[in-house]
Order: C-alpha cells, then sequence, then structure tokens
C-alpha cells in the first residue's frame, strides 16, 4: 500500500513527438497531496501537452504515470475524470449554446431511469455549487450569455464539482478581476486544506510566488527543473524559463513628446462610458488601467470606429474628424490591436503575408492584381523589423505562437503607417519572453513619434510601459497619475472607484 | 373563392406537409449534431422507392413503410462513412449522395412505373371524420397521425433526454463533448442513422401514402424544402410543425390553382414553395445566425 510520503501524482520520463515536432521530451512533474504546483514555461514549452497527456486526451510515446504510487494509463478524458484528475482546460471544453447546469454536469448528469437527465437534481445541484464559489449565476441562463470571467468561474464550479484529487488550472485568472482572483485563491486554499494537489499553469509570474508552493519549469519541451517557491526570486525565475536573463522586464524609454495627435472631448457610449476626454502627444504611451466592465476596452473600440459615439469628439493633429467606421479609422492613420487577436485581429487560416499587408491591399495592388514583388519586400521587411520567429512569409498564422501572431498583428498596423495605435491588453497570453520583445516594438514606434494607447488589465505593464496612466471605473476617468507619481496602490483605489483629484 | 378551394388547400396542407415534416424532423436531429445534410432528397427516394416495391412485393404497406425507414437510415449512413469516419465536406458529400440517390432509385424503381398499389389505407376516426369542411383530414392515413407526436417525440428525445444532451453538445462543440467523455462520431453515426429513418419514412409517405405510385425523382425537390424547413424552424423540433404547415400549404396552393386552371403560368405556380424556401433562408438566414448549432458543418478533427 501507498505510503504516507508517496507523491500523489507522478509523471516520469514523459515523452511526446507530434508530426515533425518533439513536444515533450523525458519530462517529469510531482505533485503531493495538499500543494500547489505551478507549471510554467513560455508558449510553446509544453505545458499543454504535458497537461493533456494527463487527462487522456493525448497518448504518451514514452514515461509513466503514477498516482498514488500506483501505474496508471489515462486512456480516455471520461477516465481521467473517474481517476479523480479535473482539468480546467483554457477554452476548450465550453458549450455557450447550452445551459450554465448542462455545461457544469455534462458528461456525467444527475440520472433517473431509461436513460432521462433528472434536471430539478441538477439545476439544484449546480445552483448549491455557484452558491459556495459566491457567485449569483442562474443555472438555467445559457452560458453564451454570460460575461467571460462568469464563464471561467462556472468552468472552476465544474471542475471542483467532481471530487478531484488533483485539479489542473490552466490560466484560470485570465479572465478575472482582481476580486475574482482573490476569491479564487481563496478556493484553492480551501482544495489544498483537503489535500488536492493542485497544478497551476500560469503566465502570470507573481501569481507563482503567491500562491505556489513549487514551481516546475518547462523550456521547449525539456523539465529545466522543479524549485521550492521560497528559495526562488522572479528574476531566477524568469531566466529559468526564457534560459537567458532579460536584461530588463520593461524596456521604456524617455522619447521626447512631440505636440498632441489625438485629442478626444467627452466620448460618451451609452451603457459602456461617459465624457471621457484625453490628448495623446505624439511619441506618447497613455496607459488606461480598470477593472473588467470600467470601459476602458470600449473607449478604444468607440476611437476605432468599431461602436459608433453616442457624443462628442475627436481631433487627430488639432483637426476634427469623423470616424464612423474603422475603414474611417484606417484611413487616418489609427489602428487597433485588439484583444481578441485570434478573433479580431487575424485572419488565422491565412498566411503571415496576407495578414500583414490585409488593410493596405489597394496600396499594393494595381486593379485587381496585387503586385507579389512590392508586396513580399513589404513582408519581408516587416519580418526582419520585428524579428518574428517564422520560418517563411507563407507561413500560416494559426500555427504560431502567441507572441509571433501579436507581431503579426502590429505588422499589420506598421504598414498603414498608423499615426495613433491603440493597443487593448497586448500581451494577452503571451509568453514573458515575447512579451519584452512587444514593449521593445512599443518604444520604437513612440520613439518614431506614433501616440500609443495602451488599455491594460496588467497592473506591472501599466506601470512599467505608461508615460501617463488614465483609471477608469464604471465609464468614468477616475483619476490620471503622471508616470512618476503612479503606483499600484493609487491605481487600485482608483479604479475601485475612488475619486482622485487631478494631478 | 369558394369553400372547397380553401378547405382542399387546407387538408392539401396538412398532407402535402406531412413528408416534409418528417424530413425536417431529420434534418433538425442531424444538424442538432453538426451535420448538414444536403443529401436528404436523396433519402427521401430511397424510402420511397423501397417502400412501394416491397409493398408491391408483399402486398403490406406496413412492411413497406419499416423497409423504406430502414433503407433510408442505412443510405443515411453512407453520409456518416463521408463526413464522420472520412470527413470530408459537408456540402459537397451531401450533394453527391443526393444524385446517388437519385440514380439508385430510379434504378431500382423502373419496373415500378405505372404500378398502382392501394397503399396505406386511410384510418376513418369515427364521428370527427363527418365533421363538414375539415372531416377529410380525419380520414388519413396513420403516417398522417403520427407526423406530429413525433415531432413531440423528437423534441423529447432531444430536450430531456442524456443523449439528446450529448448530441447537442456535439453539434455546439464536439471537443467539449469529448473532453466531457462522450464520442462525437458515435453520436454522429446515432444521429444520422435516425435521421435517416425519418427521411425514409418522408419518403414512404410520399410514395405509398399520398401519390401510391412511384415515380423518378418524385421528390422533386421536396428534400431541400425540409433543408430550408429547418432554418425556418431555427432548428427546434416543434416550430417545424409550423414550417410543415406554411411550406405544404404552399405545395397545395400551386397543386390547386394548377388545378382549377388559374390564369398564371403553372410553371411559374411551380416555383411557389421553392420561392417561399427562398424568402425563408433571406429573411431567416441573417440575424439569427446564434440559432444554428455552433459547429454545424464543420469537421471534427479530433483534438490534435
Amino acid at each position: 500500500m501507498p505510503s504516507v510520503d508517496v507523491p500523489l501524482l507522478e509523471m516520469k520520463g514523459i515523452t511526446k513527438s507530434f508530426p515533425g515536432v518533439r513536444a515533450l521530451q523525458d519530462v517529469s512533474l510531482e505533485v503531493r497531496a495538499g500543494e500547489v504546483h505551478s507549471l510554467v514555461g513560455e508558449n510553446g514549452a509544453g505545458k499543454s501537452t504535458l497537461i493533456r497527456i494527463l487527462g487522456g486526451i493525448y497518448p504518451r510515446d514514452a514515461g509513466q504515470i503514477l498516482l498514488r504510487g500506483l501505474p496508471v494509463e489515462v486512456a480516455s478524458p471520461t477516465h481521467a475524470r473517474q481517476l479523480g484528475i479535473s482539468i480546467i482546460h483554457q477554452e476548450l471544453n465550453q458549450v455557450p449554446a447550452l445551459s450554465v447546469a448542462e455545461n457544469i454536469f455534462l458528461g456525467r448528469e444527475p440520472r433517473r431511469v431509461g436513460g432521462l437527465v433528472d434536471w430539478d437534481e441538477m439545476y439544484a445541484r449546480a445552483g448549491r455549487l455557484l452558491a459556495d464559489l459566491g457567485v449569483s449565476i442562474d443555472p438555467r441562463r445559457r452560458l453564451g450569455t454570460l460575461t467571460v470571467a462568469e464563464q471561467q468561474l462556472v468552468e472552476i464550479a465544474k471542475a471542483l464539482s467532481a471530487d478531484a484529487a488533483i485539479v489542473v488550472m490552466d490560466e484560470p485568472t485570465a479572465p478575472l478581476t482582481v476580486e475574482e482572483t482573490e476569491r479564487l485563491f481563496g478556493f484553492i486554499h480551501d482544495l489544498r486544506a483537503r489535500d488536492v494537489g493542485i497544478i497551476y499553469i500560469t503566465h502570470r509570474l507573481e501569481e507563482v510566488f503567491k500562491i505556489a508552493d513549487r514551481v516546475t519549469v518547462l523550456r521547449d519541451g525539456l523539465h529545466v527543473g522543479t524549485y521550492a517557491i521560497a528559495g526562488l526570486t522572479m528574476d531566477e525565475l524568469i531566466s529559468l524559463m526564457v534560459g537567458r536573463r532579460l536584461t530588463e522586464k520593461f524596456p521604456k524609454e524617455d522619447v521626447p513628446l512631440g505636440p498632441p495627435v489625438l485629442d478626444v472631448r467627452g466620448l460618451t457610449v451609452q451603457g459602456f462610458f461617459r465624457d471621457v476626454s484625453f490628448i495623446l502627444r505624439h511619441g506618447e504611451i497613455l496607459g488606461i488601467a480598470g477593472l473588467i466592465g470600467s470601459g476602458k476596452a470600449e473607449v478604444a473600440h468607440a476611437i476605432f470606429g468599431a461602436t459608433s459615439l453616442d457624443a462628442g469628439e475627436i481631433l487627430l493633429d488639432g483637426r476634427p474628424v469623423s470616424i464612423r467606421s474603422p475603414a474611417d479609422a484606417i484611413a487616418l492613420g489609427i489602428g487597433l490591436v485588439t484583444e481578441d487577436r485570434k478573433r479580431l485581429g487575424l485572419v488565422l487560416s491565412m498566411s503571415v503575408r496576407a495578414n500583414i499587408t490585409l488593410p493596405i491591399v489597394r496600396r499594393v495592388a494595381v486593379a485587381l492584381f496585387i503586385r507579389r514583388l512590392e508586396e513580399t519586400a513589404l513582408v519581408t521587411q516587416a519580418i526582419r523589423d520585428l524579428d518574428m520567429a517564422v520560418t517563411s512569409p507563407e507561413q500560416i498564422v494559426r500555427n504560431l505562437s502567441g507572441g509571433t501572431q501579436q507581431k503579426v498583428v502590429v505588422a499589420k498596423w506598421l504598414q498603414t503607417r498608423a499615426r495613433v495605435l491603440l493597443m487593448v491588453e497586448p500581451t494577452r497570453g503571451i509568453d514573458v519572453g515575447a512579451k519584452v520583445e512587444i514593449y521593445h516594438l512599443m518604444v520604437a514606434l513612440a520613439r518614431r513619434g506614433v501616440g500609443i494607447v495602451m488599455v491594460s488589465s496588467e497592473m506591472e505593464e501599466i506601470l512599467g510601459m505608461s508615460d501617463r496612466i488614465l483609471v477608469m471605473h464604471e465609464g468614468v476617468i477616475t483619476a490620471e497619475f503622471p508616470r512618476a507619481q503612479a503606483t499600484q496602490e493609487g491605481i487600485m483605489a482608483s479604479a475601485a472607484g475612488r475619486v482622485r483629484s487631478a494631478v | 373563392m369558394s369553400v372547397p378551394f380553401l378547405e382542399s388547400v387546407l387538408l392539401g396542407a396538412i398532407l402535402s406537409g406531412t413528408p416534409l415534416l418528417y424530413a425536417a424532423l431529420g434534418e433538425v436531429i442531424e444538424e442538432r449534431a453538426g451535420i448538414v445534410n444536403l443529401g436528404l432528397e436523396g433519402v427521401m427516394l430511397m424510402g420511397a422507392v423501397t417502400s412501394f416495391a416491397i409493398t408491391v412485393q408483399t402486398g403490406s404497406a406496413a412492411l413497406g413503410v419499416l423497409a423504406g425507414a430502414t433503407a433510408g437510415s442505412l443510405f443515411n449512413l453512407i453520409l456518416a462513412l463521408l463526413v464522420v469516419t472520412r470527413r470530408a465536406n459537408q456540402l459537397a458529400s451531401g450533394l453527391a449522395l443526393m444524385f446517388f440517390g437519385v440514380g439508385l432509385s430510379a434504378l431500382l424503381g423502373a419496373p415500378y412505373i405505372g404500378s398502382r398499389i392501394a397503399g396505406l389505407n386511410p384510418l376513418e376516426i369515427p364521428t370527427l371524420a363527418h365533421l363538414p369542411y375539415l372531416g377529410a383530414l380525419f380520414r388519413s392515413d396513420i403516417l398522417v397521425y403520427l407526423a406530429m407526436p413525433a415531432a413531440a417525440l423528437v423534441w423529447w428525445g432531444l430536450f430531456r433526454t442524456r443523449w439528446g444532451l450529448s448530441l447537442r453538445a456535439v453539434g455546439e462543440n464536439p471537443t467539449a463533448a469529448y473532453a466531457a467523455g462522450y464520442s462525437p462520431r458515435a453520436i454522429q453515426y446515432q444521429a444520422l442513422f435516425i435521421a435517416g429513418l425519418f427521411g425514409g419514412i418522408a419518403g414512404a409517405e410520399l410514395s405509398i401514402g399520398i401519390a401510391k405510385t412511384w415515380a423518378e425523382w418524385m421528390t422533386a425537390g421536396r428534400g431541400f424544402i425540409a433543408v430550408a424547413l429547418v432554418i425556418f424552424s431555427r432548428w427546434h423540433p416543434l416550430r417545424t410543425v409550423w414550417g410543415a404547415v406554411l411550406f405544404g400549404g404552399a405545395v397545395a396552393l400551386q397543386l390547386q390553382l394548377q388545378a382549377r386552371g388559374a390564369s398564371v403560368s403553372p410553371f411559374l405556380l411551380d416555383t411557389l414553395p421553392y420561392l417561399l424556401s427562398l424568402g425563408v433562408v433571406l429573411i431567416w438566414a441573417g440575424g439569427r445566425h446564434h440559432a444554428a448549432p455552433a459547429s454545424l458543418g464543420r469537421v471534427f478533427e479530433g483534438t490534435e
């Protein structure tokens, strides 16, 4: 029988290849009961593959999985669940058209005789689960009508409902607000007290230091090492992940500011934000902070013409302009790097080349024909300028890492010679190495005189990259901080609604 | 217009609507599982010819219906093989299935052209059958009576049972269904098998219920009307009932106008149900796309 000091889960020597790629080579992971074990690594390091092997989605090529000291074969997702392994995938397993309760219990619905679902029982149990989590969501609502954060909470409720011995959380806090994140950490503590082993995957390294006991670092499919958090600093962890020391996480430089490039006055979109005014100068990076629902992303969308304004005016280089559609904005030299790059920012099934020249097809075309030589020259230049990790301009965007995809989005806007770049969550879902490259890019753009509005939920990035910071709460600007005076506490307080007199 | 005219249009609507309803119910099941079946026309024809041939051979219309349903579901499994197992494009596979069904049914049905049979007997419901105007409705065959209960049964199956929940999950997000422990491929096979039963019954009602004869391509596009009807009903089995009456009404109106020698070109009248189909797709297709199963028409590639 397994003794007390046998780990809850051991994965030993796990190796997995996909056609043409060695995804994992001799990777080990050990999780003890009652431990929060963080799994970190850049995108493509093999975290997801390892978790999918644990969850019975991929078979492994070699290696062993031991559960409480006994070897197991995880044959399928169902089998994984029977073994007590519960996985909160990032985007895998939700069905927006089904109800909240149906999503929670899909595959293990409370049953009645004759293949029937015990609907009353199902809704009652879902209601109790959500209430335990402290969220007030009607289990009968269609999942698709919930916010992303609420959907994430439903996903967590689903994992917790399974009475799991091991819970894997893959970037659980990405869409969550600060309060929701705190609440989630509370549950993780509860789970730990119940001797559940938790594997916690995140790009937000500060979270690793906040809740993890140990961390396993993967790089390029290899096991770099497993470390106790207590003996590790953030810088050490980052250099373990990227395999080199990053000179500086936020390469912000002071760029001499030019005249105002974007001047917005009294912008209002009913139901989202009202009376938003600010001035952005050439070469300036203006950060806009705020909680989810504060309307900060919608401001960027409205300036880009993606939603129509109910009131307010926009001046570009001092001249009033009318922006009725994204086409108007692009023509005026405004670009938008969206928070949802996979859906709105890129055509995933098309090549790097096609994505980069999409907004300027007319410029490189004669009548209906695209001048391939000129197009190729532009694209090659962009790939070199942004140091994109692509094998060829014809590579399909879907197959690129998040960081490289984001570079393609930025490259697209560079082609339009944008004067103003609106960047919403510019580094969401991007690994730490690529983040720094995006920051370098922002500085380079600012040096060229581009005005950048950076809307972000990541406090570090707001503090690290902005010349000036606006904070929004429930659709209004509640504070403005120059770079030198910005503090995390000050921004948090304003984001929570405390109005601070202008500096 | 005279009362008999309206009466016959209404009765015709129910009668013509019956095969449409069965076919559309099958299509709802398939599309809820994420598969568009443009081959429904071929499935109906296979059901029609098989049930007719078996009825002629055995003299039993009941056996004919059974054989038609079986033929429809087996024929539909060809689509399952193509789009589920071989992961072929659904639209192309569906059209190929349709033409295959047209050709094969013509071949199998050649010896039966011109034969006439008694077909399904009308069942007279006492007293109701003697109502003024609507009495004829209660002298219909068994499949007409069972059509609406069938719609209710499909609703119950899709929205009340575990099987229905898993089927809807597959149509929305097969990866999620897989992660929840269901087999999307097995469920899609089941959906196509059952949809084939319905398509086969629709064909049987056409050949041995209504026409009581066999003619090449006798469905004349009804399979496609049924596909439009599914969009009209927004993938809900109970709403297909109204759609079937509406489309059946268009068919009946066209037949009645022609029979009475209305001064409109018969060619124009022939297009009436299809114009209605076009109109439905035009009006409904745009704003209501959220009603369609999210993974409709997509190929489930596994989890790679």
